[in-house]
Parts: C-alpha cells; sequence; structure tokens
C-alpha cells in the first residue's frame, strides 16, 4: 500500500504522476499548467497539483521515481562529445551546462522543491519508464513490449517481455542509431521544429510519394537481425541538437525548406519536400514492422505493446496492428517522454508491493473544470452564460447547423489527443468546416488533417475496421469506406485515412450521449473532434485557459459541463 | 526623460529597414506573450476572485497585442522576401507571481506598462512623422491599450497598500528590485562566458582522452546486452 509520484523532465514534455496503491490517480504534463507548448522545465507544478488533487501532503509520499538516470545519461553525453571531437567544441559548453548545472542534481531538486526526503527520491531507467507505462496499462497478462525513441540515457530502440506484475529487458540498440533521431533529423530539414513538428511531416507524407527511396538506403541501413545502422555522416545531432541534420543531407536530397514559409502543396517544390516525407514515413513504418516482428518472436508472445515518441506515430501503428492483430496492440496514448512519469511512479508502486493498474480505460486523469469559476468569470468578461438542461441536446443542433463549438467536460486528458474533455467539435460532413478550422482558429498548414469521434458500435459502417485497443485513444489510423468519403470530407485525409476514436458509455458517458443526439438529427454517430488550442499552444487545462482560448478565436459558443457560453451582446 | 530622449535617438536605427522593423516587432511580440503568461499565472493564483478576471482580461489584452506586432511581421513578410513569417511565438514564464506579493507584482507590471507606454508612444509619433500609416496604428492601438492597463493597475496597487504614499513607495522599491535584477542578469551573462570559454579550454585540453575514444570506444551498433527469457 503506496504512494508513489513519478516525475519525467529536462528533455522534451515534463511531467508528473501520481499512484496509490496500484491504481492511477493523476498524471498531468507540466505544458497544462505552465502554459508552454512541450515545457521540458522540471515538473514542480504538475507534482503538486496531482498531490493536491488527491489531498496528499508531500511527507505523506512514500517515494518518488525520475524516470531517467541522469548520471548514465551524463556518460553517454560526454563520451559522444568527445568522440566527435572536435566538431563538437559548441556543443560541449552547453551539454555541460545543462548536464551538471542541473539535470544531475534532480534528486535534491525533487527533495527541496516539493518537501520530500532525498532519501525517498530515486532512479530508474529512461526506456524501462516508457516500456512500464506500456505494458502495466494495457490488458495484457502478458506481453512483448518494443520501445522506440529518440535516446535514453543510451537506447534508442529496446524490447522487452512483460508478465504478470513483472518486466523483463531483452536486448536493445544504442545511440547513435536512431529511428527517432532519424525522423527528428528531416523533420527539421523539412522546415518543422524538432520535438513539435514531426507529426506535420506525417500528415504531409500523405500527399508525397516514396519516391526517394535509393536515397534513403544510403542514410539508412536494416540488418537482417531487424537491426539498423543510421549513415551518421548525413546527421549532426552530436553537434547541433536543433538542426540533426549535415550538409551531406542537403547533398543528398536537395536544399532544406526555410522554415515558417507557407506551404503550396501545388508547387513543384513543395512536392519535393511530400515526397520526401512520404520517403521517411514509407522507411519508418517498414523497420517498425521489423522490430515489432522481432519483439514477438523472440518473446513469443502474440501481443505488443509500443511506447516511447516514435509510437505516436498513428499511421505506422495503424500498419503494425494490420500486421500482427488490432486486439494484440497496445499503445499507450502519453507515448513520449511524458509518459515516463507514469511508468515510473507504476514501476515504483509495483517495487513497494502493490498490484498493477487496472487496464486504462480513458485518459481524464487531469485536474477536473471548474464550471462555477468559468460561469463567473464569462460574465465578468461580458459574456453570456446559460445552464442548460440537456447539453448534449444542444450541442447535437448546433453541429447540425454546422456550428463550431468548443466543449468541455471533467477532467482534462493525458496524453498529446483531446479525446472529449477539452475538444473543439464540428460538423464532419463539409471541407469548409476543415478550412476554417485550419485558417482561422488552430491558424495551422492546410494540409494538416482532423480526426474525428464515432459511437464505437456504429464505426464498421463508416470505417474500415472496428474498435480496437487504439481507438478510443486515437492511437492509430483506419480508411474511412470509400462510400463515406463524400460524407466525412472535413475527416478523411488525402489517403482516405482517419485518425479515428472509439466511444462507448463507459470510456465517456457525454460524448456517446452527444454522439447519440447527433446521430438522430444527422443520421451519422459522427463529429470532428480537435483540441482546444490556438497554434503552438498546450491543450486547455482550466477556466482562464477555455475563456482565453475563446475570447481570442473566432467561436461563438463554449459549453463547459451544463453551462453554455457565447459571445451574444459583447 | 533621458530615456524617450534615448529612444528617439536611435528611432532612424531601429526602423532603418524592413527586416530590422521584424526584428524589433519580434521581440515586442515575445514580451508582450510573457507578459500573457506571467498574468494568467496571476489569474490562476490570487486568491481574489474579482482579481483574478481583471487578471485575466489583462491576459487577453496582452495575448492580443502579441498577435498584432506577428500578424505585422506577416504582413511585412508578405511585402519583402527578406522578412521571415512568423507563425507561431514562444516566450518563456517569469513566474513573478509566485516569487513576490501580489502588491509587488503589481507594482512591478505598473512600471512596466508606464515604461511601454511611453516608447510606444515615442514609436506612435515617429510613424506619424513618417506618414507610415499602419504602423502609426498599430503603435496608437497600444499607447491606449497600455494607458487603460497603467491605470486600473495603480488603482488596484493603492487599494492593496492601503494609500497612494504606500503605493507609490511599492513602486520605488520595485525600481530598486529591477536594477538588482538587471545586475544579476548581466552578471549571469558574464559568468556564462566566462563558462563557456572555461569549458571549451577543458574540451580541448580534452584532446588525449577524446583520441582514445575515437581509437578504443567505437560507437556500438546492432543489438546490444541480449537476456534470454
Amino acid at each position: 500500500m503506496a504512494i508513489v509520484l513519478g516525475i519525467s523532465a529536462y528533455y522534451h514534455d515534463s511531467a508528473a504522476a501520481l499512484v496509490i496503491d496500484g491504481n492511477i490517480i493523476a498524471a498531468i504534463s507540466q505544458e497544462r499548467i505552465s502554459r508552454i507548448k512541450n515545457d521540458s522545465t522540471i515538473p514542480i507544478e504538475a507534482a503538486k497539483s496531482v498531490l493536491s488533487f488527491a489531498r496528499i501532503k508531500p511527507e505523506d509520499v512514500d517515494l518518488v521515481v525520475f524516470y531517467e538516470n541522469p548520471f548514465n545519461k551524463l556518460e553517454r553525453v560526454l563520451v559522444n562529445l568527445l568522440r566527435t571531437f572536435p566538431r563538437s567544441y559548441r556543443q560541449f559548453p552547453r551539454a555541460i551546462s545543462s548536464q551538471i548545472g542541473s539535470k544531475i542534481w534532480v534528486k535534491d531538486t525533487l527533495s527541496e522543491r516539493l518537501k520530500i526526503k532525498r532519501e525517498k527520491v530515486s532512479f530508474t531507467t529512461h526506456h524501462k519508464s516508457h516500456a512500464a507505462s506500456a505494458f502495466f496499462c494495457s490488458p495484457f497478462r502478458e506481453s512483448a513490449v518494443l520501445v522506440v525513441d529518440g535516446v535514453g540515457e543510451e537506447d534508442t530502440t529496446s524490447i522487452w517481455y512483460g508478465n504478470g506484475q513483472n518486466l523483463k529487458f531483452i536486448q536493445s540498440i544504442p545511440f547513435p542509431h536512431s529511428i527517432g533521431l532519424l525522423y527528428a533529423g528531416l523533420t527539421a530539414y523539412l522546415g518543422f521544429e524538432v520535438n513539435n513538428g514531426e507529426y506535420k511531416v506525417m500528415g504531409l507524407s500523405a500527399y508525397g510519394s516514396a519516391k526517394y527511396l535509393d536515397e534513403f538506403s544510403k542514410i539508412i541501413n536494416i540488418e537482417n537481425d531487424e537491426s539498423f545502422t543510421l549513415n551518421l555522416k548525413y546527421f549532426s545531432y552530436f553537434t547541433d541538437t536543433e538542426t540533426g541534420f549535415g550538409p551531406a543531407l542537403e547533398k543528398l536530397l536537395g536544399p532544406k525548406r526555410n522554415k515558417n514559409k507557407p506551404w503550396n502543396l501545388n508547387s513543384e517544390e513543395d512536392k519535393r519536400y511530400a515526397d520526401i516525407a512520404a520517403t521517411l514515413q514509407q522507411v519508418t513504418e517498414d523497420i517498425l514492422k521489423r522490430l515489432a516482428n522481432r519483439a514477438l518472436k523472440i518473446t513469443g508472445s502474440e501481443n505488443l505493446c509500443m511506447a516511447g515518441g516514435v509510437a505516436l506515430n498513428v499511421v505506422a501503428n495503424g500498419k503494425i496492428a494490420m500486421q500482427i492483430g488490432k486486439n494484440h496492440l497496445f499503445i499507450q496514448p502519453a507515448a513520449g517522454d511524458a509518459g515516463g512519469a507514469l511508468g515510473s511512479a507504476i514501476i515504483g508502486s509495483i517495487e513497494l508491493g502493490d498490484k498493477r493498474p487496472t487496464p486504462l480505460k480513458n485518459c481524464a486523469l487531469g485536474l477536473p473544470i471548474e464550471t462555477d469559476k468559468v460561469k463567473k468569470m464569462a460574465t465578468d468578461l461580458g459574456l453570456s452564460t446559460k445552464l442548460l438542461s440537456d447539453p448534449a441536446q444542444t450541442i447535437s443542433e448546433k453541429i447540425e447547423a454546422n456550428e463550431i463549438v468548443c466543449f468541455l467536460h471533467g477532467r482534462f486528458e493525458w496524453g498529446p489527443r483531446s479525446l472529449g474533455q477539452r475538444s473543439i467539435l464540428a460538423n464532419p460532413k463539409l471541407e469548409e468546416t476543415k478550412d476554417e478550422l485550419n485558417l482561422n482558429i488552430k491558424k495551422r498548414e492546410n494540409f494538416r488533417p482532423f480526426a474525428p469521434v464515432i459511437l464505437g458500435d456504429h464505426m464498421d459502417k463508416h470505417f474500415e475496421g472496428q474498435p480496437d485497443l487504439m481507438t478510443p485513444f486515437m492511437s492509430t489510423v483506419h480508411h474511412v469506406k470509400k462510400n463515406k468519403v463524400e460524407q466525412l470530407k472535413a475527416v478523411t485525409h488525402i489517403d482516405r485515412t482517419s485518425r479515428v476514436q472509439s466511444v462507448d458509455e463507459n470510456n465517456s458517458k457525454l460524448l456517446n450521449n452527444i454522439l447519440h443526439c447527433v446521430n438522430k438529427k444527422t443520421g451519422l454517430p459522427i463529429v470532428l473532434n480537435t483540441s482546444l488550442n490556438g497554434p503552438n499552444e498546450p491543450i486547455v487545462a482550466s477556466a482562464q485557459d477555455a475563456l482565453l482560448f475563446f475570447m481570442r478565436h473566432p467561436v461563438e459558443t463554449m459549453i463547459v459541463e451544463d453551462q453554455m457560453i457565447s459571445k451574444k451582446g459583447l | 526623460m533621458l530615456k524617450i530622449l534615448f529612444v528617439k535617438f536611435i528611432n532612424f536605427w531601429v526602423w532603418r529597414n524592413p527586416k530590422s522593423m521584424a526584428g524589433k516587432l519580434y521581440k515586442f511580440s515575445l514580451a508582450e506573450y510573457g507578459s500573457m503568461l506571467d498574468l494568467m499565472l496571476a489569474s490562476h493564483s490570487t486568491l481574489s476572485g474579482e482579481r483574478s478576471s481583471m487578471y485575466l482580461r489583462h491576459a487577453l489584452d496582452e495575448a492580443r497585442h502579441s498577435d498584432l506586432f506577428r500578424d505585422h511581421i506577416n504582413y511585412l513578410a508578405d511585402k519583402y522576401p527578406e522578412v521571415k513569417y512568423q507563425p507561431e511565438v514562444n516566450a518563456d514564464i517569469d513566474n513573478l507571481f509566485l516569487r513576490m506579493p501580489e502588491t509587488d507584482f503589481l507594482a512591478f507590471a505598473y512600471r512596466g506598462e508606464k515604461r511601454a507606454r511611453i516608447q510606444f508612444a515615442v514609436y506612435r509619433d515617429y510613424f506619424k512623422k513618417k506618414k507610415l500609416k499602419k504602423e502609426y496604428e498599430l503603435f496608437a492601438q497600444l499607447v491606449h491599450d497600455e494607458f487603460e492597463h497603467e491605470r486600473y493597475i495603480w488603482n488596484l496597487l493603492q487599494e492593496l497598500t492601503g494609500s497612494k504614499k504606500s503605493a507609490l513607495v511599492k513602486t520605488w522599491k520595485m525600481a530598486v528590485w529591477e536594477l538588482g535584477r538587471t545586475s544579476l542578469r548581466r552578471g549571469r551573462k558574464l559568468s556564462n562566458f566566462v563558462f563557456t570559454l572555461t569549458t571549451i579550454i577543458l574540451y580541448f585540453i580534452s584532446m588525449p582522452i577524446a583520441l582514445s575514444i575515437i581509437l578504443f570506444k567505437r560507437s556500438k551498433t546492432g543489438w546490444h546486452r541480449e537476456t534470454k527469457i
């Protein structure tokens, strides 16, 4: 019976998670609190939030587990900087400053700032945290586990075997050969921001064809044992973590794309970049499928759990699921570094003798929305408020009338997806809705797709497939049925795929009701569901965040639980 | 007064071409976005529901200002190829509200708004003279908003400190605090420079270790540390 706090920090998206007596109580990314996208700072505010949500005093915490070992990481960083001597002279002071200046003191920082005794703070390892977050949240009793990311302490890819309460390391591929860093380097080459633009590359890839396979065969070599080797002359992540690729890559693939230049996929220039993205995506999918097969083969399991930043590649996940069977693949929804906080908390909990958690059913692990506060502040801002007797009915009427509605309900989501707790909902039928959302509200590239949410028991009528272990979390894609594309224009990507979320009464009662009402009105049990945030902002968490978003964007209605806020009278 | 003269004096240099103009506007956009984050934190953290709404309204203005600056950069990018588009702005938060009492935070914000209003008024007049209508309108709008912020914060500060005199004392104290902060920032810049120089020297002294790593500790490829189930 233990109270365990898991922490991930310092590289990408930091987070805190709380497990009590083996149950996942709360898990929050720091960005949701600090309002800084991909905030990697030590998540003190997130940690305090999960503790105060559970009404736990810091002194009652039995164990704090940090998701990686900073000393092992320091060793890898130093060795690799010296290995690339003298090219890494500019990176050296920065790396030393961040490693020795803050990262190795993480036990002291957590102890001092959370007011928890230092001896209660421990480390686990980066890939073990990822693996634990995937396996112990899955419904599988036993499973192979595949972790693929940029890099942890040293590993970039690892295979594990989970059985009951146990998680056993099998094998790994060490830095610098990394699928995550390959994808990140090409992300930078295509003019997107590393750690923030990878999913844009995935969306872009559908607009191109894999015409650069010969060139990519020079960049990455796949061995017969499914391991891979990067040709390091094309990369610069030892010496420049922001760019990640070297001049040789430009010689091979042509000039890099200018950052921030508006996209025009009708131009020859941008078509070339789309082809490069498509090639990268195909190569990544091919490697991941091979790695998945290897993990299953050497563990003898028929189930697979995946985590690590690369497991957020929903298109690849869909293809792996096709290969191994849709109900044999589970992806932890916060598969990136934030997920490490959850994994490390579970590891600590099991080490202290608690049972593993029950399988993750939904992602509402954040803080609840304070409806009274929203109502009061909305009134102070001159907005009009109205109590709804049937919110699901009102939302369905607005969707039928092609209105875009902001919708907030319960605790905010864990992970990068909006799953109906902090969402923008709209009619999925009209292409204009997609353009309106992309151009005026989300202000993002016009090639980016939107996702639908559907009643699970209607899924096979509109999509090629049934609900599976990933669809409740939007961790995979399905093809829209050919005869339904016309009806689902706003949520069908150019390659006819869709990152569909399935809902039933068990994982979201209110969203389930909304979809039933929409079905009655429009004949479609489907709604467009996108995250409630503006460009480069974290998804809305609190009452203030919701009102800030609502006032800044051309949306007329926001429904918070049973309160309708509108701009009438402003 | 000296500040106004200085800002007027360097106007020609700050706004010398579209690229330099975009650079300056980007800094303003960042500053406004950072203020927005700090005010959102204030709105979350204050114990008064009334002030929470006030800070939220202020945060909305700061977000709008950040957008106005960014939109103007993109307007320049449409006209001049040398100006880069700026679709997003990322700023850091100072967490000021958590680091000081609310009245100190207000005194700090008051000084910031006043400073911005004076500086933006110089720019507004400059663009009026130059007959650059869009830029003039941008800064005229900002001067108006900064004045409103200055006024409400001053009223609030007087209310919370109990008198005009106490409010004034708070602003003086914050002036001293800001001076200290500026000195610390300069000190940090200097220590960063010394640190960078020292570590680069250390890096080159480590050459024999680096060479031995290059020769004897090759990077690994393939699968490693295999364990049987």
